[in-house]
């Protein structure tokens, strides 16, 4: 076996993997282009011609893409990113010592197990004019029992944010926790022997250390609420009116629930690409970790 | 206990953190208590109907998607792993592999596409071969959809095995392939583990694909078959959140249980990579 | 521009600050802890190249070499293409086979608690070479899909009679197909295929009312204009026979379906309150919607504490229901004969204003009007919390052991002036498979089962409400279901949603457009105009205004 060349050795350890992959993910991925630039019927019976650009000037056209649009970029920055912020905060008092440290990580985790549909399903209980916020909030002075949270555009996109949140920080917050667990203890101990506070200690110390798993955390949690339809179709249904659609739920939307397989691939490719590109610097920074220099 | 800055701020913290993240899964117990009449009233339960746990559990609807969810998970794991070991390998020790990084970063683009953009395929796919709405197709996809995560993790345990093991073994003249069998695999158990944990997880709380290449007992998974409970004419919201919960506690058990090795597992991902 | 929109800009405007600030953080973030990271972790940073085990090479030539690999890798590609297109086109020519699903339900007196036992026995694909001729002693099967709920398994039951009394050689079994959204029209299109290709695993279709103009046009179902003739027709609901009538593309008239199971729309209502105590009584003809509002707000003032109308106007099909009926009993339509559309004109702005009014300026539905569902309304309504309601038929069965029993009775939906009271209409119908080997045997199941004495047969045993209007006379009938006399006048006003193949697109359109409308986010006339011009480019013709 040694004699076999072994330039061929690593390609066979990753054919195995190559073929499922190329036949699941692949395959999909390039018919999905091939058919976006085709008008289907319904039923997928009669291919009625090649429309090349066709269905994407028609996706584009339709003001429910372009607010989903919008709002995907929205849930990106204003979902995204305070979701690894809060659970940096969670990581941060699991990681302190005191009794019920596990438990509360269980409680978290708890959150992250539910399956969204359900767990959208609740929220949008809770969120029901005469539901639960919508009490406390009367009780609060900010609005009436009565009030409908879901139905005005603004604030579904609020619950929908904060929905997305309480669903994907716990996968985040095990990321960073794990990352403050290998943090030498004498470090924090040489530092509070020189008298640091609180704040010093996690930001000098704390924060450099969990660098690298910042990104993963990002990217792990961009690439979740990216691609969730289940939860915000559970939530608000694409909101009032179209308000709180996103990308992937209007991809679902058009492929699924209007069968419109051609339109449909054009929203899949628009959305397969906006991915790529918003976690493209991500991608970059984390194979520049994993190899180096390059 | 001090009664400090210091431990006021923690406790605040440690309230919301509990109030914010438990309280939906709280209330979904709350409503899978409750009679039905009540589940959109914001009081306690008037009664409490825990014999509705015992109904959902025995109930025909229920248990034929969990068996399938364990069928499918236990099938699709082991085949994930079987898969990407050899891959995961190959990217982290193969100096010569002069592609490695392509590669790499094809596996984790390949990870990160939204699973809705190409679903929509797949159902024409598995329709065309026969393998709709069965338990092999399901597998199928899944394995498809989670091995490139598990290249991606296994790769990073791979690399921290020592490599003076791996030249011992080579000079004793083992082939890459027994290399990998006989050494790395054993050493790295805990990273095998932490991924077959993860994966499981992940394949279990999977909804989206699955609604669309099931359709029927055979091979609907726990997280649809939460949604099967309709009465006569609407969905029972209570028999829903039981179910839910039900559905809910292997994927709990394994992440209480693994808590410690999975936090090590995500860490050491990220430390070498 | 409505609020969103505004709100939209001012929000890019106000945060576009933060977004930047946000974009610069992250990857300053990124950059900065990478540093970082790479400054104080050096100690545990693994050199590459140290890590690596040394590299043997065997002594090949690079070209030798990289002729055997692209060989190698040549090889694998095109192995990989043929296997999959390969089995691909393999694989369309078998199908799936039929899963079998018996569904039993067993309803309990008072509650509506209901267990259910399912039993999965797969089917035995029947032979591929089919025999032209049936003499009776040959055993045949027939495979009919089934609605999902089968209440107190008459179907079942039904299905087992014939077998055993009717027509001994033929088995029935009752499988179950996709029932809405996802891909229903894949699904069939496949089993139709498959009965192309002579082995068919699904003979007798179930289908929703939307479905007639898809399958007729594609000819997934059977036309059955010679063997269901128009006296025929005339003894079912006329809303369910028009919605499977169409001409096809040679011009001529067919039938693609027999109605079967009947659903329709009406105003329920709390008889105690407003005809014994108020002493309002609806009129023949229904009320026109602006005396029902002043109605409404009336009872408002004198009953505080309940809501006057549940009716659901979240973002569903449900409000294709409620607008076609808004619309209709003002005399509009969506398309004119060459589907220009006619939705931005007048009767629609008209009937879309009104749903608005009474939402936003009435005020009185019950606040999840826009954002519940249906059984939100529904639960207002049999838990006594409502005076109106607009629902289904089934809200009568669900009010048996509930604290409105006996109290409600149902009447028209209201029209506009000049106009007649129209309701929308739901329901399923049976089709036949174009490929299905044993097509006269179908004809004579689904024959008998849209018998008028089995239909009977069914309805008192429990089950669900059936097509043929004439069951709403008959005496046995009106005596289990006192409300039935109701149903008929219903059944005589019912109106259709637009009968086009692509309905689904046109439904989520139409939902996403009005439902902005009604939540204040467009005006109607905008909303209406923006649907116009979705639906005119959709389906490449022009939007009208007569």
């Amino acid at each position: 076996m040694r004699k076999l060349s072994l330039t061929l050795t690593p390609l066979f350890f990753c054919l195995p993997a190559f073929i499922i992959t190329f036949f699941i993910l692949l395959v999909p991925l390039l018919n999905t282009l091939y058919r976006s630039f085709l008008k289907i019927k319904i039923g997928s019976t009669e291919i009625l011609g090649l429309v090349g650009l066709g269905n994407y000037i028609n996706i584009i056209n339709d003001s429910a893409f372009r607010v989903s649009f919008l709002n995907s970029l929205i849930l990106g920055f204003a979902g995204a990113l305070p979701a690894v912020l809060v659970a940096l905060l969670v990581a941060s008092v699991c990681n302190q010592q005191f009794r019920g440290n596990r438990i509360i990580l269980s409680l978290i985790v708890a959150a992250w197990a539910i399956p969204p549909i359900v767990a959208g399903r609740v929220w949008k209980i809770l969120l029901l004019p005469n539901g639960l916020i919508s009490t406390i909030g009367s009780y609060l002075g900010l609005c009436e029992r009565s009030y409908s949270i879901l139905g005005d555009p603004n604030f579904a996109l609020v619950s929908v944010i904060i929905a997305s949140i309480w669903k994907f920080s716990p996968f985040a917050t095990l990321i960073l926790l794990g990352g403050m667990r290998t943090i030498p203890p004498e470090l924090y101990e040489a530092a509070k022997i020189d008298g640091a506070t609180f704040y010093k200690t996690f930001r000098h110390i704390t924060l450099p250390l969990i660098a690298r798993y910042f990104n993963i955390a990002i990217l792990f949690v961009s690439m979740y609420i990216a691609a969730t339809v289940d939860l915000v179709y559970a939530l608000t249904g694409g909101g009032p009116g179209y308000a709180t659609e996103i990308l992937a739920s209007y991809t679902y939307k058009v492929y699924f629930l209007q069968q419109d397989f051609g339109r449909g691939s054009a929203t899949s490719i628009i959305l397969i690409l906006w991915a790529l590109i918003s976690m493209g610097p991500l991608i970059y920074f984390i194979s520049k970790q994993m190899f180096g220099r390059e | 206990m001090r009664i400090s800055l210091y431990n006021i701020l923690l406790l605040i913290a440690v309230v919301l953190i509990v109030i914010f993240y438990f309280g939906p899964v709280f209330w979904t117990i709350l409503i899978s208590l409750k009679p039905e009449e009540e589940v959109y009233s914001i009081g306690l339960p008037s009664k409490f109907m825990f014999d509705r746990y015992y109904k959902v559990l025995l109930s025909d609807r229920f248990i034929p998607t969990f068996l399938n969810s364990f069928k499918i998970t236990f099938a699709a794991t082991p085949f994930i792993v079987l898969l990407a070991s050899p891959a995961a390998y190959a990217i982290a020790r193969f100096r010569e592999f002069k592609g490695r990084t392509g590669v790499f970063i094809l596996f984790l683009v390949l990870m990160l596409l939204p699973h809705v953009a190409i679903a929509g395929y797949i159902y024409s796919m598995l329709t065309g071969l026969g393998l709709y709405d069965t338990i092999p197709g399901v597998v199928l996809t899944y394995t498809g959809l989670f091995t490139p995560f598990a290249i991606w993790t296994l790769s990073s345990y791979f690399r921290g095995v020592p490599k003076e093991i791996e030249e011992a073994a080579l000079v004793d003249g083992a082939s890459r392939l027994s290399i990998l069998t006989r050494v790395i695999l054993p050493i790295s158990l805990p990273g095998i583990a932490v991924t077959t944990i993860l994966c499981f997880i992940l394949i279990w709380s999977e909804f989206l694909v699955a609604f669309t290449i099931t359709l029927t007992y055979n091979a609907r998974p726990v997280t649809i078959g939460t949604l099967l409970f309709v009465g006569l004419y609407e969905l029972q919201w209570s028999e829903v959140a039981t179910a839910a919960i039900i559905a809910t506690i292997p994927v709990l058990a394994i992440a209480f249980l693994a808590s410690k090795y999975i936090i090590r597992g995500l860490t050491t991902a990220v430390i070498r990579g | 521009m409505g609020i969103h929109k505004t709100f939209r800009l001012y929000f890019l405007s106000r945060y576009s600050f933060t977004i930047k600030a946000s974009i610069k953080l992250n990857i300053w973030v990124s950059l900065s802890f990478n540093a970082g990271g790479v400054v104080v972790s050096e100690s545990k940073n693994i050199d590459e190249k140290k890590n690596m085990l040394p590299i043997t090479y065997k002594k090949i030539s690079r070209r030798q070499a990289l002729g055997t690999a692209g060989k190698v890798a040549i090889g694998a590609i095109v192995a990989g293409v043929v296997g999959a297109v390969g089995g691909y086109l393999v694989g369309s020519a078998t199908v799936p086979p039929a899963k079998t699903v018996t569904e039993t339900k067993t309803v309990t007196a008072a509650a509506a608690t209901v267990t259910q036992t399912v039993t999965v026995t797969k089917t035995v694909t029947a032979s591929p070479t089919p025999t032209p001729t049936i003499t009776p002693p040959t055993k045949i099967k027939l495979v009919m899909t089934q609605h999902p709920v089968d209440p107190n398994e008459m179907y079942a039951k039904m299905a087992k009679k014939y077998s055993t009394e009717v027509k001994p050689y033929v088995e029935v079994e009752i499988a179950w197909g996709p029932t809405g959204g996802g891909a229903v029209a894949e699904y069939y299109r496949i089993q139709v295929e498959a009965g192309r290709a002579r082995s068919p695993t699904l003979d007798i279709f179930n289908l929703d009312v939307i479905w007639g103009a898809a399958f007729n046009d594609n000819d997934w179902c059977l036309d059955l204009s010679d063997r269901f003739p128009p006296e025929e027709q005339a003894k079912f609901i006329p809303a369910m026979i028009e919605s499977w009538t169409w001409i096809d593309k040679k011009g001529h008239k067919r039938i693609g379906a027999v109605p079967w199971m009947a659903d329709i729309g009406g105003m329920w209502y709390r008889k105690d309150i407003v005809e014994e105590q108020e002493g309002i009584k609806p009129p023949a003809d229904g009320w026109t919607w602006e005396e029902f509002f002043s109605i409404c707000v009336e009872l408002k003032e004198k009953y505080p504490d309940m809501y006057p109308l549940a009716i659901d106007n979240a973002k569903s099909e449900q409000l294709i229901c409620n607008f076609q009926e808004f619309l209709a009993s003002n005399g509009g339509e969506w398309f004119d004969e060459e589907w220009n559309v006619l939705i931005a004109d007048t009767p629609a702005v008209e009937a879309l204003q009104a749903m608005y009014d009474m939402v936003h300026k009435y005020k009185i539905c019950h606040p999840e009007t826009l954002t519940g569902d249906l059984e939100i309304a529904r639960k207002h309504f049999t838990e006594g919390r409502a005076i109106f309601h607009r629902n289904w038929c089934y809200v009568w069965g669900v009010a048996l052991g509930s604290p409105v029993e006996g109290k409600i009775w149902e009447t028209l939906i209201p029209h506009f002036p000049g106009y007649e009271s129209k309701s929308c209409v739901g329901g399923w119908s049976w089709a036949i498979n174009p490929g299905c080997r044993y097509i006269d045997e179908a004809w004579e199941l689904i024959k008998w089962f849209t018998s008028y004495d089995i239909m009977k047969e069914l309805m008192l045993g429990g089950s669900w409400l059936h097509a043929r209007i004439d069951l709403y006379k008959d005496p046995d009938i009106v005596k289990m279901i006192p409300i039935a006399p109701a149903y008929y006048e219903l059944y005589k006003r019912g109106t259709i949603r637009p009968k086009h193949p692509e309905y689904m697109t046109i439904s989520d359109f139409a939902q996403t457009e009005m439902h902005a409308a009604l939540s204040n986010m467009k005006s109607v006339e905008q909303a209406l105009n923006d649907l116009a011009r979705k639906l005119a480019d959709f389906l490449g013709t022009k939007v009208v205004k007569r």
